[in-house]
């Protein structure tokens, strides 16, 4: 899965501390979803989605390779 | 420049009932370590106040984890699986030489131990995940 959470952030000029106070979660957490190290449950993927004013699937990309592999 | 409406940031929730647990924990070891020299009369209420103090760091570490973020639950699920794995090895090191005559009475620092090896699987899985 890729993230567009960098860009995003980048664009609001927010930093990792000021997304993670947002959605409560630590920054280590916002740094590692962003590095792809940890995929974000979908409580999280929507409270970061919604804070961008955004859908899940313009912060989140599920790749079409990853979906074809699991229903192998 | 504009910054998220910050909500309420259980941050400092988590460090703080982080630092209750790692207190009361050392507390109860310190309590028992000295029940154990103690006279009879004082060791039944060291025992009981040992007794209270783990209550206390069970209850602050439930805490911990009801405050934790999915990313901290997960890294503080690695932590424990490596304390239990690497205690029970070294439980079982102890033992052996307990047998052969050597380290009498370590027992008693097994649960320091086990705090102290997952407090570095806490910091060992916490490095994983940076970049």
């Amino acid at each position: 899965m890729k993230t567009r959470l960098r860009v995003l952030r980048a664009e609001k000029e927010w930093s990792q501390a000021d997304l993670a106070d947002a959605v409560g979660v630590t920054r280590q957490c916002i740094n590692a979803v962003e590095t792809g190290k940890y995929e974000p449950g979908l409580d999280l993927a929507f409270k970061i989605a919604r804070i961008f004013g955004k859908n899940v699937e313009e912060v989140f990309l599920y790749e079409e390779s990853e979906i074809s592999f699991k229903r192998q | 420049m504009t910054t998220p409406s910050k909500p309420q940031s259980p941050k400092q929730q988590r460090k703080n009932t982080l630092g209750v647990f790692y207190v009361l924990v050392f507390l109860a070891i310190g309590t028992f370590t000295f029940a154990v020299r103690a006279s009879h009369a004082a060791q039944e209420a060291l025992i009981a106040l040992g007794i209270v103090l783990t209550g206390g760091g069970i209850w602050s570490f439930l805490r911990f984890l009801r405050v934790a973020d999915t990313h901290q639950r997960l890294v503080n699920h690695e932590a424990t699986s490596f304390a239990f794995v690497a205690s029970l090895l070294l439980t079982l090191v102890v033992g052996l030489l307990q047998r052969f005559g050597f380290l009498s009475g370590a027992s008693l620092l097994i649960p320091a131990l086990m705090v102290a090896l997952w407090s570095i699987g806490l910091i060992l899985f916490s490095w994983r995940y940076q970049e």
